[in-house]
C-alpha cells in the first residue's frame, strides 16, 4: 500500500495566488475563506426572508404605500439616510485599502486603514441608534402595525450584522497591531472584508427598498 | 475478507477521560456524542409518540386532558426531527465522512466542538418548554395560534432552542461543504467520492439555504409574540399565509435533509453487501443534486388548501420530484441484481428500507394530486405518509448505518442474532402502526385531535395502530441490550469486518486519533476495494500496482 | 465470530412483550368512564353511515368531489401495479442471488448501463407528466369551477370553538363591489359537540361558500364531499360545491386551531329545493330553529384573553 505518487507537495503557485487566500496545498480558495463566503451565503438567504417579508406586505396590504410615505415623512430623510449611506460606502472602500495595504504586505497600512473603517462603522451605529430614538419619539415602534415592524426588524438585523463586523473589525486591528499578518499569511483579513462588503451591500439594498422605492412610486 | 490488511498502527489506546470528551474537537468523538445524545432524545420522542397512541387507541379520553394531548403531538415531532433525526445522521456523518476523505479532521474542528454544544443547548431550552406551559401548537407553529393564542413562556423558549439548533445545523453545514471541498485524499476527485460523503454534501446545501430561512421565521414569530410586532397579525397589515410560506420555504428542504443521509447510508451498504459497485454513480449524484434542487421549488404543495397558492405550479414539481427518487430505487435494485447478496443486519435493515419508503414515496404522489389533497390533508393519510418515509426510511436507515459502522467505531460487532429480532419486530410494528392510517385518513380522520367518535368505525384501525406502536417501542430493548453486552465483550478491532469499499476499512478499528497511518491511491469510489481485489473494478491492474509501489519507494 | 452463552434474555424479552401488548388490549375493553361523550347521542354521526369500508374513500355526494374521488381508483392502481412490480423484484432478488457459498468470488462488477438508465428516467417521467395533466385537468375544469347562479349563497366564518352560518341573498350580487346582501334572518352559529350548527342547503343546485375565520386559521373539512378548504383571518376564500344525493353530512375543523380543535364539528344537511324554499321562510317569519343549533353558549367569539386562558 502506498501513498500516491500524486504527492502532497504545494503547488507551484504565483505570488499573486499566494497572497490572495489561496489554499497553499491544494491551490483554489483557502478553506477559512470558503467557509466564510458560505456563511455569508446563508446570511444573504436570512436577509432574503426578511425582504420578502417586505414584498409580502406591499403586495398585500391595501394602504402599504401611505403607511410607508407616512413613515417617510418621519425618517428626517434625506439627511440620515444619506449620511448613513455615505459614511458605509466609504468604510467599505478604506477597507478594501486595508486588504489590498497587506496583499502587498504593508501591514502599517492596513492596521491605519482597518482603523479609519472601524471608526465609520461605530459612527454609522451611532447614527442607526439616533434615528431609533428620533423615531421612538415620534411614536413610530416596532408595533406600528406591519410596517413599523419590518422597518426595525431589516434595519434592526442589519445594523446587528454591522455590530457583528466592528467585533470582527476589531479583532484584525488587535492582530495587527500586534504583529501578526504578513503578505502570504492574512486569510483572515480576507475574510472580515468580504463580511464588511457584504454587509454594505446589504445596506444599500436596504436604501433602496426602504426609502427609494416609496419616493419614485409616490 | 480481502487479502491486505491495514496498518496496525503505532498507537497505544487509552480511555479518555471525561474532560477530554467536553473538550474533544476530534470529529470522532463529535460524532459519538452526537449519536448518543439522539438517540436519547429518539426514545424520550418515542415515550411522547406512545402517550399519543394510548389516548387514540380507542375512543373517549382516557389519560389525558387536551391541553395536555395539544403539547404531546408537537413536541414528540420537534424531538424526532431536531433532536434525533438530524443530530444522528450529522453525528455519522462527522464520524465517517472524514475517514472515507481519507482526512485526518474536520476543516474546522473546534466550531465542530462548537456545534455540538449548541445542540445541547437548543435541547436544554426546547425541553425546558415542558415546565413553563409547553408548546401545544404543533410543530408547525402556524400563526395567528402561535403568535396570539398560546402566550405561555414554553412557546418562547421552543423558538430560542430552534434558533440555536439552526446555528449549530448551519455551522455545521458550513464545516461539511468545507470538508468535503477541500480535505478529500489526494486522487479523490468528486466524482470518486463515496455516495454517503455526496448526500451529506447534498443536504449541507439545503440546511445552509433553508435554515436561515427558519430562523428569521422564528424570529418574525418571536417579536410578534412578545414585542407587538404585526408580521403575522391580519389586524395591524400582517398574514398568516406568509408564516406558511417562510415555514414550508425551510420546511420542505428540512424532509430532503431528513432523508437524503438516509439514501446516502443505503448506498454505502447495498453495494458492500452484494458485493458489487452502486450502479449507475454518475446518475445517482445527478439525482442527488437534482432532489435538492427541486426540493425548494415544492414548497407550497403543503399550503394547497389554502387558497392562495397557484396549484399546477407545485402539483408539477412536487410530481417531478419522484423521478429522481424513483431512479435511486432502481439503481439500489440494479445493484443487488447479479450480486452475491449476504443479510446481515446492516442489509436486512437497507432492504426493509427499500421495501417500506416505496409506501411512504407512493402516498406522497397520491398528496401530489390536488384534488385529493384537498380530501386528505390534514388527515391521518398525511400521518402515515410522513411516518412511512420517516420511519420506514429514515429510522431503518439510521439503525443500518448504526450496525454497519459500529465495528468500526468500537471495535466490535453488535450480535447478529439481536439485531434481526430487532429488525423483524421494528419491520412487523411499522406496518402495523402506520400502514392503517391510510384508511383512517381516507375515511376522514383528522390530525391532532385527542379524541374522536366512537361512531366513525375507527376504533379497530387505531387499536392496531396503537399495538404497533407498541412494538416499535419494544423493539429499542433488543438494540439497548444488543450495544450494552456488546461494549462489554473483548474487542477484536477488526479493521474491515464487511469486505468494504471505502476508506473508512483501510484503518484500523476504532481508528488512531490521527485517522491513517498510511492512505492507498485514489483511482476510483472503491479505493479499499481497489487494493484488496487489483484489476477487478476501475483500480489498478496488479501489474500498474506494483509499477506505482516500485516508483514510490 | 463467538456469541455469548445463551442467557435466557429471549424469554425476558417476550415476557416485556406482553406487557404492553396486554395493557392496550385491556384498556379497550374495560368499561371507561369517559369525560368527554364521543358522539353517543347529540354529536353528529359524521362517518359511520357513509363510509364506504376499510382503504375507499367515503361515499361522495358532491359533483366537484365525485369527479375529485374519481382520480382515487386508477391512481391507486397504477401505484398498487408499481408497488407489487418493486417489492415482487426485491422478492425475486433477494431469493435469487441470495450468497450460496463463503467464498471470495465476486460477481460481475456492472458500474452501469445508459440505455436502461434512461429509459427508466424517462418512463416516470411520462407517467408523472400524465398524472399531472389529468388532476389538473380536473381540479380546474370540475372542481375549481366556478358558476354564475347559485342556489345558496353562505358567509361562513370560524371561530375557536365553532362556526357562524350567515345566509346571504344569491339574487343581491352587485357586480362592481361584488357583496351580497343578508338574506333576511339572523346568522346560525354553533360549537362544540352538542350544538354544531347545521347548514342547510338546497340539492342539485351551486352553493357558494365564502369562508373566513375570526381568530386563527382552521379549515372547512366535509369528508363526504372529498374537500376542504382553509378558513384564514384576514382572507376571505371562496368555494362552490353542488349536492347531488339529500341527506345530512358531518363535517369538522381540520386545522388545528387550539383546546377544543377536536371538538369543532358542524353538519350539512342538504335538501330538495321545495324544502329549502320551505326552510328559509321559516327562518324568515322569526321561528326558531331547532334548539341545539344556536342557543349554545359558545355561539360567540370569545374575546382573546379568555381564548388564550383556554390553551394553558
Amino acid at each position: 500500500m502506498t501513498v500516491s505518487s500524486e504527492a502532497l507537495e504545494p503547488q507551484q503557485m504565483s505570488d499573486e495566488e499566494l497572497v490572495s487566500g489561496h489554499d497553499p496545498v491544494r491551490g483554489g480558495m483557502d478553506p477559512a475563506l470558503l467557509g466564510m463566503m458560505l456563511f455569508i451565503a446563508s446570511e444573504v438567504m436570512f436577509f432574503a426572508a426578511l425582504f420578502a417579508a417586505y414584498f409580502n406586505a406591499a403586495a398585500t396590504v391595501p394602504d402599504f404605500w401611505a403607511l410607508m410615505e407616512e413613515a417617510v415623512g418621519l425618517f428626517h430623510f434625506p439627511y440620515l439616510p444619506i449620511w448613513m449611506t455615505t459614511i458605509l460606502i466609504t468604510s467599505s472602500f478604506t477597507m478594501q485599502w486595508a486588504t489590498s495595504r497587506i496583499r502587498k504586505g504593508d501591514r502599517t497600512g492596513m492596521n491605519r486603514a482597518v482603523a479609519v473603517t472601524l471608526i465609520l462603522g461605530i459612527v454609522f451605529i451611532f447614527l442607526w441608534a439616533a434615528d431609533y430614538g428620533l423615531l421612538l419619539a415620534d411614536d413610530f415602534g416596532i408595533d406600528s402595525g406591519v410596517y413599523g415592524t419590518l422597518f426595525y426588524t431589516l434595519t434592526g438585523f442589519h445594523g446587528a450584522h454591522v455590530i457583528g463586523g466592528l467585533v470582527g473589525l476589531g479583532v484584525i486591528l488587535a492582530r495587527g497591531v500586534g504583529g501578526q499578518f504578513s503578505r502570504k499569511h492574512h486569510v483572515a483579513v480576507e475574510a472580515v472584508h468580504y463580511y464588511w462588503h457584504f454587509v454594505d451591500v446589504v445596506w444599500i439594498v436596504l436604501v433602496i427598498v426602504i426609502y427609494i422605492l416609496p419616493l419614485m412610486s409616490a | 475478507m480481502g487479502t491486505a490488511t491495514a496498518h496496525a498502527g503505532t498507537h497505544i489506546s487509552r480511555r479518555s477521560t471525561v474532560l477530554e470528551w467536553l473538550t474533544t474537537t476530534d470529529h470522532k468523538k463529535i460524532g459519538v456524542m452526537y449519536m448518543v445524545t439522539s438517540f436519547f432524545f429518539f426514545m424520550l420522542g418515542g415515550v411522547l409518540a406512545l402517550g399519543i397512541r394510548t389516548e387514540l387507541a380507542v375512543p373517549g379520553l382516557q389519560w389525558v386532558d387536551q391541553a395536555t394531548y395539544n403539547q404531546l403531538f408537537g413536541m414528540h415531532a420537534i424531538m424526532m426531527i431536531f433532536l434525533f433525526v438530524m443530530p444522528m445522521t450529522t453525528g455519522l456523518a462527522n464520524y465517517v465522512v472524514p475517514l472515507q476523505l481519507g482526512a485526518a479532521d474536520m476543516s474546522f474542528p473546534r466550531i465542530n466542538a462548537l456545534s455540538f454544544w449548541m445542540l445541547v443547548a437548543g435541547a436544554i431550552l426546547i425541553v425546558s418548554a415542558f415546565a413553563f406551559g409547553g408548546a401545544p401548537t404543533g410543530w408547525t407553529l402556524y400563526a395567528p395560534l402561535s403568535t396570539e393564542f398560546t402566550p405561555m413562556t414554553g412557546v418562547d423558549l421552543l423558538l430560542l432552542g430552534l434558533v440555536v439548533l439552526g446555528f449549530s445545523s448551519i455551522f455545521g453545514a458550513i464545516n461539511f461543504m468545507v470538508t468535503i471541498f477541500k480535505m478529500r485524499a489526494p486522487g479523490m476527485g468528486l466524482m470518486r467520492m463515496p455516495m454517503f460523503c455526496w448526500t451529506t454534501l447534498v443536504t449541507s446545501v439545503l440546511l445552509l439555504f433553508s435554515l436561515p430561512v427558519i430562523a428569521a421565521g422564528l424570529i418574525m414569530l418571536f417579536i410578534d409574540r412578545n414585542y407587538g410586532g404585526g408580521f403575522f397579525d391580519p389586524a395591524m397589515g400582517g398574514s398568516p399565509i406568509l408564516w406558511q410560506h417562510i415555514f414550508w420555504f425551510f420546511g420542505h428542504p428540512e424532509v430532503y435533509i431528513l432523508i437524503l443521509p438516509a439514501f446516502g447510508v443505503i448506498s454505502e451498504i447495498i453495494p458492500v453487501f452484494s458485493r458489487k459497485p452502486l450502479f449507475g454513480y454518475r446518475a445517482f449524484v445527478i439525482a442527488t443534486a437534482a432532489i435538492g434542487a427541486l426540493g425548494f421549488t415544492v414548497w407550497a404543495h403543503h399550503m394547497f388548501t389554502t387558497g392562495a397558492v397557484y396549484l399546477p405550479f407545485f402539483s408539477f414539481f412536487t410530481f417531478l420530484i419522484a423521478v429522481p427518487t424513483g431512479v435511486k430505487f432502481f439503481n439500489w435494485l440494479a445493484t443487488m441484481w447479479g450480486g452475491h447478496l449476504r443479510f446481515d443486519t446492516p442489509m436486512l435493515f437497507a432492504v426493509g428500507f427499500i421495501a417500506l419508503f416505496l409506501i411512504g414515496g407512493l402516498d406522497g404522489a397520491f398528496l401530489a394530486v390536488v384534488p385529493f389533497d384537498f380530501m386528505v390533508q390534514d388527515t391521518y393519510w398525511v400521518v402515515s405518509h410522513i411516518h412511512y418515509v420517516l420511519v420506514a426510511g429514515a429510522v431503518f436507515a439510521i439503525f443500518a448505518a448504526l450496525f454497519y459502522w459500529f465495528p468500526k467505531i468500537a471495535g466490535r460487532r453488535l450480535d447478529e442474532r439481536m439485531g434481526k429480532f430487532q429488525f423483524w419486530v421494528l419491520f412487523i410494528g411499522t406496518n402495523l402502526a402506520f400502514f392503517p392510517q391510510h384508511m383512517l385518513g381516507l375515511d376522514g380522520m383528522i390530525r391532532r385531535i385527542s379524541d374522536y367518535s366512537g361512531n366513525a368505525g375507527w376504533t379497530e384501525l387505531n387499536l392496531l395502530s396503537t399495538i404497533g406502536a407498541f412494538l416499535i417501542a419494544f423493539s429499542v430493548l433488543p438494540f439497548l441490550w444488543n450495544v450494552f453486552t456488546t461494549l462489554r465483550k473483548p474487542a477484536e478491532h477488526e479493521a474491515d469486518p464487511w469486505d468494504a469499499n471505502s476508506l473508512e476499512w483501510a484503518t484500523t478499528s476504532p481508528p488512531p486519533p490521527w485517522n491513517f497511518d498510511g492512505l492507498p491511491a485514489v483511482r476510483s469510489e472503491r479505493p479499499w476495494f481497489d487494493v484488496k481485489y487489483p484489476g477487478v473494478g476501475h483500480g489498478p491492474t496488479p501489474e500498474h500496482q506494483a509499477e506505482s509501489e516500485g516508483a514510490a519507494s | 465470530m463467538p456469541i455469548p452463552a445463551s442467557s435466557g434474555w429471549r424469554g425476558r424479552l417476550a415476557k416485556f412483550a406482553l406487557i404492553p401488548v396486554v395493557g392496550t388490549l385491556l384498556a379497550a375493553c374495560t368499561e371507561q368512564e369517559n369525560t368527554n361523550p364521543t358522539g353517543d347521542g347529540n354529536a353528529p354521526n359524521l362517518f359511520g353511515e357513509t363510509s364506504n369500508g376499510i382503504g375507499f374513500p367515503h361515499e361522495v355526494v358532491t359533483t366537484e368531489g365525485i369527479a375529485a374521488a374519481g382520480l382515487y381508483l386508477p391512481i391507486f392502481l397504477i401505484a398498487v401495479v408499481i408497488f407489487v412490480l418493486i417489492e415482487g423484484l426485491l422478492l425475486f432478488l433477494i431469493l435469487r442471488y441470495r450468497r450460496r457459498s463463503t467464498g471470495d468470488d465476486l460477481p460481475q462488477q456492472t458500474h452501469g448501463n445508459n440505455l436502461l438508465e434512461v429509459i427508466w428516467t424517462a418512463i416516470p417521467m411520462v407517467v408523472v407528466f400524465v398524472l399531472f395533466i389529468v388532476s389538473t385537468n380536473v381540479l380546474v375544469s370540475q372542481v375549481e369551477a366556478k358558476s354564475d347562479e347559485h342556489g345558496a349563497v353562505v358567509d361562513v366564518q370560524a371561530f375557536r370553538f365553532g362556526w357562524i352560518f350567515d345566509y346571504q341573498d344569491p339574487a343581491s350580487l352587485d357586480p362592481e363591489s361584488g357583496q351580497y346582501e343578508q338574506l333576511g334572518f339572523p346568522p346560525i352559529s354553533g360549537g362544540g359537540r352538542e350544538g354544531a350548527p347545521e347548514m342547510v342547503v338546497p340539492v342539485g343546485e351551486p352553493v357558494l361558500i365564502r369562508l373566513t375565520a375570526a381568530d386563527v386559521i382552521h379549515a372547512w373539512y366535509v369528508p363526504a364531499f372529498f374537500f376542504k378548504r382553509d378558513a384564514i383571518p384576514g382572507r376571505t376564500n371562496e368555494f362552490e360545491f353542488t349536492v347531488e344525493t339529500p341527506g345530512v353530512y358531518g363535517g369538522q375543523c381540520a386545522e388545528f386551531c387550539g383546546l377544543a380543535h377536536g371538538d369543532m364539528y358542524f353538519s350539512v344537511n342538504a335538501v330538495e329545493p321545495a324544502e329549502y324554499e320551505a326552510w328559509v321562510a321559516q327562518r324568515l317569519s322569526g321561528e326558531t330553529a331547532p334548539a341545539a343549533a344556536d342557543t349554545n353558549e359558545m355561539a360567540e367569539p370569545e374575546t382573546t384573553e379568555e381564548m388564550s386562558e383556554e390553551d394553558a
